[in-house]
């Protein structure tokens, strides 16, 4: 055991105390420091690797599930992805069976790839395959702002959650006048429970239920 | 128990079993090694001492709710443990072991019993004649020691006081924590409980949980000049890490090598108490210092949305992070190996009834065991020194410390980014999940009801108990 010998601290001179807490603690708090730095590297590293595999992944299922059908996959003009999914979709729909998993993945990073391909325009913000009924839907969103849809659809002045939670109480009756600065939530968060206040004077209409649980940004309420 | 065996007729069986019975009573045994034990003479005053300060423990948890988890658990086993003559049922009869330079028992027993069994004068009348008596029998045994077939030379070594007989349940609870099994088996509901989201959305928050491991090291430099050794000095900066198991784990690991002016020295259920009160004070103890280090400026800064965090990243984290720990610090792994264990089994969501016994039913039990046994050692005549005021005063400097290590590299972080870090979130890094969290939260709040910091804060604290955890591993690779 390196430092073993150190023990037994009572015969040391205060000078040696010094310098063996002095190296004591430089020692610590550079592992410390070095091994959290360490992980900060992995969890980097790892989104990065996850996001590459995101991209890759699909490109190799594409060409092992398309192997032997000649298609324009190499094609550079972009709508050929897009007929790609149409043709899935109506081979499903025509052939009347429920997809099956594999299907819905392609369809999936076929409408994903097409999108990423004009990134700066478009934003997906769901893709959802309903099994029964296939049909692709695909909400677009402006790319800079992600509220700015929910808050398009507000006249009044929007009330987003903070943070995640559970909605735990809602303080005030719909159709009810509210006051700038008025209680109207209480949101839970880690078992702490948060007053959300009213950011404007108005009409207060609540667009979710008590005991909802919300996502950070969420649209909880409106106030006209 | 002689008595009875020795009786014949019914008359004497029922007198000697009266006779036991009274002599198993507290007013009647006190265990004589009390007054042998080396610094201490508060004699039975001292276990009352102790109750009151059980009781006061026990109203603390109840009426003011101070982590009453474990406090209540702990307070308890204070209490039964400090009845007059009860230590002997609850750890087991305590006695003398004599053992040669290789280690061979040569005897072993109570005092009296090898007073008896050496022909030895034996007199329980006071402390002083107690101490003649084991005087006699260490004089014996020094001038018989190779005649009792031990190799070498008698020295002060050979005799070491123990348990050694009639062992209690408590004896057998304590060993959970004597074979530190409890603590990592704490931190397994505890990565259940934990949700790395916020880490991993902001990775950076693992320097702020660094950071506040600051007040461990720092603590480390005072507990070695009051003359505490590298083992004791390591237990008692550890309370700095907030981090009730971390503690208990560290503590055990060097208790056989902790010292305080060269005594051998029992630091346990000091460390212990103190750790989680000063965890149940977080809120009283860290708003003064971040108010102290921070502007009105900074404590108004909103940080921007977490990004989203995929179930795969969740899952794979929990994975590296256990193989990276096991290969630079080894000795981390027994708490962080288990902590990740347990997020697995949140994260990967195909165990869920593990996750549920792990969270709920497993981390209950042990923390009972755990409260019980560690509260039985805040015996008297271990507990009430000199030395257990210094390691609660050292604690709280430990702490502070802590907190201003994270506040102040927070400020650090918030110069560097322009002012996109909360410096507040900092004082999240000592461990004490959620309650420190809570506290930043609301320290931000109090400047701006609209500044909901929680999210941002639970990144640091989760890294608080990765770092409390590494800078253990860290002091126990260096001196245990």
């Amino acid at each position: 055991m390196p430092l073993s010998f150190l023990l037994g601290a009572e015969t040391l001179s205060t000078g040696d105390k010094w310098s063996i807490s002095g190296i004591t603690t430089l020692i610590g708090v550079g592992m410390t420091f070095l091994i959290l730095a360490l992980l900060i590297g992995i969890i980097m590293l790892m989104r990065i690797v996850l996001k590459e595999l995101e991209i890759v992944l699909p490109k190799i299922k594409r060409k092992i599930s398309q192997h032997g059908r000649s298609n324009s996959q190499k094609s550079q003009n972009e709508n050929s992805e897009d007929k790609a999914v149409a043709e899935n979709a109506v081979v499903s729909e025509t052939a009347d069976i429920s997809i099956d998993e594999e299907t819905m993945k392609a369809i999936e990073t076929a409408v994903l790839n097409y999108v990423k391909k004009d990134d700066n325009f478009v934003k997906i913000k769901s893709v959802s395959v309903a099994t029964e009924q296939p049909a692709i839907e695909v909400a677009e969103d402006s790319a800079n702002t992600p509220a700015a849809s929910v808050q398009a659809s507000v006249t009044g002045k929007a009330v987003n959650a903070p943070m995640p939670g559970t909605i735990l109480k809602i303080a005030v009756a719909n159709g009810k006048q509210v006051k700038e600065g008025e209680l109207i939530f209480v949101l839970e968060a880690m078992k702490m429970e948060n007053d959300i206040v009213s950011p404007a004077s108005g009409i207060f209409t609540a667009t979710v239920p008590e005991g909802a649980k919300v996502n950070t940004g969420d649209l909880i309420a409106e106030i006209k | 128990m002689s008595l009875l065996l020795n009786a014949q007729s019914i008359g004497e069986r029922f007198s000697a079993a009266f006779s036991n019975l009274w002599q198993s009573t507290g007013f009647n045994s006190f265990l004589p090694e009390y007054y042998l034990m080396k610094g201490y003479n508060l004699g039975i005053w001292g276990m009352f001492i102790m109750l009151i300060i059980a009781a006061f423990l026990i109203w603390l948890a109840i009426a003011k709710k101070f982590e009453p988890m474990l406090l209540l658990s702990i307070a308890f086993g204070m209490l039964i443990i400090n009845i007059p003559g009860v230590y002997s049922v609850l750890y087991g009869t305590g006695g003398y072991t004599f053992t040669d330079e290789v280690g061979k028992t040569i005897a072993q027993g109570t005092l009296e019993d090898l007073c008896n069994s050496f022909g030895v004068v034996y007199n329980n009348a006071n402390a002083d004649t107690l101490n003649a008596s084991l005087q006699a029998l260490k004089d014996y045994m020094s001038a018989n020691w190779g005649n009792l077939g031990a190799i070498g030379q008698y020295t002060d070594t050979c005799c070491t006081y123990g348990i050694i007989a009639d062992k209690g349940l408590i004896y057998y609870l304590y060993k959970g924590v004597d074979w530190v099994i409890f603590p990592p088996l704490i931190f397994l509901g505890i990565g259940v409980m934990t949700d790395f989201g916020p880490l991993l959305a902001n990775p950076k928050s693992l320097l702020l949980g660094a950071a506040a491991q600051l007040g461990i090291f720092l603590t480390f430099i005072g507990a070695l000049l009051i003359g505490f050794n590298e083992a004791a000095a390591s237990s008692i900066a550890i309370i700095g890490g907030a981090d009730g198991p971390t503690a208990i784990y560290l503590t055990q690991k060097m208790a056989s090598k902790a010292m305080f002016n060269g005594q051998h020295q029992e630091l346990l259920s000091a460390i212990a108490i103190a750790a989680y009160s000063y965890m149940a004070l977080v809120p009283v103890i860290q708003p003064p210092i971040m108010k102290l280090l921070t502007t009105k400026k900074e404590r108004l800064i909103r940080m921007e949305q977490l990004r989203p965090v995929s179930k795969k990243e969740k899952i794979i984290f929990p994975i590296v992070v256990s193989a990276v720990v096991g290969i630079v610090l080894p000795s981390a792994l027994p708490l962080l190996g288990m902590l990740m264990l347990g997020n697995l089994f949140r994260e990967s969501g195909v165990v869920p009834r593990l996750a549920k016994t792990a969270e709920n039913e497993l981390i209950n039990i042990i923390t009972i065991f755990l409260g019980v046994t560690v509260g039985t050692k805040a015996f008297a005549p271990i507990f009430l020194q000199l030395q257990t005021l210094f390691i609660i005063l050292l604690g709280v400097v430990a702490f502070s410390c802590g907190t201003a290590g994270g506040v102040l590299l927070g400020k650090l972080m918030c110069k560097i980014s322009g002012g996109k870090i909360n410096p507040l979130i900092g004082a999240a890094g000592v461990s004490a999940v959620p309650m420190a969290a809570r506290v930043a939260h609301d320290v931000g709040r109090k400047e701006d009801p609209d500044n909901y910091l929680l999210m941002h804060a639970m990144g640091p604290n989760v890294a608080g108990v990765i770092g409390s955890a590494v800078a253990a591993g860290v002091l126990i690779a260096m001196f245990a």
